[in-house]
């Protein structure tokens, strides 16, 4: 059972690292407000909401969806680039806090 | 307990790992951006509800509410038994019907891809397998004459995608299907993809190269209805799968069919149908599996999911059907979740 969940934690967690990495970039852009950087975002955040529930990080999935909603408002026209960076500080802060040290050991299992 | 969100924002001179990745990603992910994806349906018609009709129009209506974006149309070829080389085209879709299907589809902006099906009596098209040398020669002359009419419906209709063979598990090691693609090349100009049956056969399909996208669908195995974490590992396996057949080869994958019955038991057989088993209604169980597979499938090299199935009766499923359909069911809001709005989903079991 232990193993399990861990091959379950551990796939999700395989799979939080890429979609960190690419919202990190979107992230950090000079000018990350374009639509098609806006729609990533938002199409990233939307399955790590979805997602992240179902793996059992339900904290992870709020903020995800937080993100997904403070962009779809953006793009909408309304709300503000702030909005839109302080949803996605919170998520990358709460990725940072509960997976990469987790991605890392991963990882350094996988390169052995 | 893990904490996950903390209050100071993080510094921007922080980067996470796997940085030069990233970058990577982003650069493939903005041009992913603009492709589109293919999600939605296989669509079946029922013999009161054809396609053209008003009430195949409102059942695909539905269909787009929950974010619908791709029908799957599909002519059934047939042949008598596994071994016969005898193929043609089933009684069930005319040529003309196949139009109006195409064409319904596109008047309701859907993106449409063609994918025949091999029916078999008591059997299915993975266990197709012509007897001798003769037979096979006869065979794909056969199923190469219904392909190209089919084709070149598909491609005057304006169809996306043609799928040039389901399953047939037992045939694509055989060097006939390189002309067989180069014939469906010259009369359909779009997208074309076979569509594997589950990941083991994809893995083995030797002509990814000459064709546009890995279509596979997806039946496999997730054990006891309960049995989440189970069910998780087994969906990760795949997808991880998946992903590195994509890498590999440099095709995007479209799962061009996944479900199971709304059905006890469904979860240990996800391919079994309605007339193979009498069991008693599990809408719910439908609706957690597929939830969890959307979740899990949500990588960037899936390009699109198509559930099954779908039909033009606008009422057809409800809370006590147990076919493989979603409609009135559930699992209906867990797709209108994944493909139009962000949503809560059920939580891992501890």
């Amino acid at each position: 059972m232990l193993d399990r969940l861990a091959a379950v934690r551990g796939g999700f967690l395989r799979r939080v690292s890429v979609d960190a990495d690419a919202l990190f970039e979107c992230w950090s852009a000079k000018e990350p407000k374009s639509v098609a950087v806006l729609t990533r975002i938002k199409d990233i955040s939307h399955g790590l909401a979805g997602a992240a529930g179902i793996f059992g990080y339900p904290h992870l999935g709020n903020a995800a969806a937080s993100v997904e909603e403070a962009v779809t408002v953006r793009l909408s026209g309304a709300g503000t680039r702030r909005e839109v960076e302080r949803s996605l500080e919170r998520l990358l802060t709460g990725l940072g806090m509960s997976c990469f040290p987790q991605i890392e050991h991963i990882r350094r299992r996988a390169d052995a | 307990m893990h904490r996950y969100l903390a209050d100071r924002p993080v510094q921007r001179s922080r980067k996470p790992p796997g940085f030069a990745l990233a970058m990577l990603m982003l650069v493939a992910a903005l041009g992913r951006a603009e492709a589109q994806r293919l999600d939605g349906f296989n669509v079946i018609a029922t013999p009161d509800h054809a396609f053209g009709s008003a009430s195949a129009e409102r059942a695909l209506v539905a269909a787009k509410r929950l974010g619908a974006t791709t029908v799957a149309i599909i002519p059934f070829l047939w042949q008598a038994n596994l071994s016969s080389p005898d193929i043609r085209s089933g009684n069930d879709m005319s040529d003309g019907a196949l139009r109006k299907a195409i064409r319904q589809a596109r008047k309701l902006k859907f993106s449409v891809i063609v994918k025949p099906h091999v029916w078999v009596p008591e059997s299915w098209a993975g266990a197709v397998e012509p007897a001798s040398e003769r037979s096979w020669d006869t065979w794909f002359s056969l199923y190469r004459g219904e392909l190209e009419r089919i084709a070149r419906i598909s491609s005057e209709e304006g169809a996306d995608a043609l799928a040039i063979g389901t399953e047939l598990v037992k045939t694509t090691h055989r060097a006939e299907w390189t002309q067989l693609i180069a014939a469906a090349r010259a009369v359909f100009p779009r997208t074309l993809l076979y569509v594997a049956h589950n990941v083991e056969e994809a893995e083995a399909v030797p002509f990814w190269p000459l064709l546009d996208a890995i279509g596979v669908s997806l039946y496999p195995p997730l054990g006891a209805d309960h049995d989440k974490i189970g069910r998780l590992v087994v969906m990760l396996a795949v997808t991880e799968r998946l992903e590195r057949l994509s890498g590999r080869t440099g095709k995007p994958v479209v799962v061009a069919e996944i479900g199971l019955r709304s059905a006890a038991g469904a979860a240990a057989k996800p391919w079994e149908s309605a007339e193979e088993r009498t069991a008693t209604a599990d809408p719910q169980l439908q609706a957690e599996v597929l939830a969890d597979w959307l979740a899990v499938l949500d990588r960037p090299a899936i390009r699109g999911v198509l559930i099954w199935r779908w039909f033009t009766d606008p009422k057809a499923g409800g809370a006590e059907d147990t076919d493989f359909t979603v409609q009135g069911k559930p699992a209906e809001d867990v797709l209108m979740c994944a493909w139009t709005a962000a949503c809560r989903r059920p939580h891992l079991e501890r």
